[in-house]
């Protein structure tokens, strides 16, 4: 049996550390889905919520339908954020194709010139009560998210 | 030098080991992760899955118990999220095994409702209320809206109700001592409860309501009870759930969907929670 010299040992600690961090590091298979679900749900759970308040007739009750500027937006959030989780913050905007307009009804420049981290979900929900349908865009957050 | 070339043997040979070793236990717990993954995934799609049957009819889109369904769907014609609530007691009233056989659901999934909100049209008066071993809201007479706790063994019932733009005022009916019953108002009124009920205990709330409000919301509801209570408004239950419930240790997935539960005169509020595993 042939000795084998320091290199030789070096070469083959070097392979497998090497092997090691090839088989260590081999692609894993996508968690996207997962790692979106929350977003996903709660972008679902906001705009099935502006859906059922539509179809129990609260949006229209709220809106105005001759002049969108004079709803009440007061009591149109205060709709809207009651059914959410208490851990969940919301942030409203409502478009109705020409203006944008903030949760307290004052015009804005552009819609969705807000903070918003990463982990919030938007949740656009338009209903066609008047002559220009009004799109609600929810924007939420998990707290402890 | 015969004995160096063991010593290098038995140390190099101690290297490789303790690296496939190494390897060995990280991969695998790596696969055990993706095997986690892959199965809560698969979980997520069958909790979504079971959101079409919320918002299709079915077919026939009339179907009634125990006539039957080709496909199963539980809401109404056209109105997605629109629960019907004699699909919902028809579902029921198969029970499992046969909307198995009828439908597609897998059998590892369930599904259930809380109420979040509901009207209160003063047109509306609840005849009956099931008070008996219960928590009850009972609307009565246009503008009160009865509160009351029922049981046999020592309970304990926390409920926070939302009224949006109204005010109301509480009246004791028969509450003690150690009950609490406050109302708040900011952009309309919040009434907090907890009601302390003990063996064969009944207490109960009044809350007149001076300006109807479109809503009422739930925002809290708790029992703390030897006995199951279940939660009414007028004798219709604020919470449901229809399928098995998970073995222990299942990979289980759930989401949240908000609907409304049709009774014909009135639509209740509700959120669904959809568990696949």
């Amino acid at each position: 049996m042939n000795k084998k010299g320091l290199f030789f040992w070096i070469e083959l600690l070097l392979l497998i550390v090497v092997l090691a961090l090839v088989i260590l590091n081999f692609p894993r298979s996508g968690d996207s889905f997962l790692a979106n679900k929350d977003s996903l749900d709660l972008q679902n759970l906001g705009f099935t919520t502006l859906q059922s308040l539509d179809n129990a007739g609260i949006l229209e009750n709220f809106t105005n339908i001759n002049n969108f500027a004079q709803s009440n937006f007061t009591k149109l959030s205060v709709y809207i954020k009651s059914p959410l989780p208490s851990t969940v913050l919301a942030n409203i905007e409502y478009f109705n194709g020409t203006d944008c307009r903030s949760e307290s009804g004052s015009v804005i420049a552009i819609c969705g010139n807000i903070t918003r981290t990463k982990d919030t979900a938007t949740a656009e929900y338009t209903y066609a009560k008047l002559a220009n349908p009004i799109t609600i865009k929810l924007y939420l957050r998990r707290i402890l998210g | 030098m015969k004995g160096q070339t063991w010593v290098e043997f038995i140390v190099a040979t101690s290297i490789f080991l303790l690296s496939i070793g190494f390897i060995f236990i990280t991969a695998s717990g790596n696969l055990k992760e993706e095997i986690q993954k892959s199965q809560q995934q698969a979980s997520c799609l069958k909790a979504y899955e079971l959101e079409n049957f919320l918002r299709q009819p079915g077919a026939p889109a009339d179907w009634t118990f125990p006539s039957g369904f080709s496909i199963f769907g539980l809401s109404g014609n056209n109105t997605p999220l629109v629960i019907q609530n004699d699909k919902w007691q028809g579902m029921k009233s198969f029970g499992f095994a046969n909307i198995s056989q009828n439908s597609t659901p897998s059998q590892s999934w369930h599904v259930s409702y809380d109420v979040y909100a509901f009207e209160f049209d003063p047109a509306i008066s609840d005849s009956s209320c099931t008070t008996e071993n219960a928590i009850t809201l009972c609307r009565n007479s246009g503008s009160y809206l009865n509160i009351t706790a029922n049981s046999t063994s020592q309970s304990q019932t926390k409920l926070k109700l939302f009224l949006p733009f109204s005010s109301a005022t509480l009246i004791g009916l028969t509450n003690e001592s150690d009950d609490v019953a406050n109302a708040t108002s900011a952009n309309g009124t919040s009434v907090i409860l907890q009601l302390n009920t003990n063996s064969t205990d009944e207490d109960s709330v009044s809350l007149h309501l001076l300006a109807t409000p479109n809503l009422i919301f739930i925002e809290q509801f708790n029992v703390e009870s030897g006995q199951y209570l279940p939660f009414y408004l007028g004798n219709i239950s604020l919470q449901d759930s229809f399928g098995p419930f998970a073995p222990p240790n299942a990979m289980i997935c759930d989401t949240k969907v908000s609907g409304l539960l049709n009774l014909t005169t009135e639509n209740l509020l509700v959120n669904f929670n959809l568990e696949g595993w």
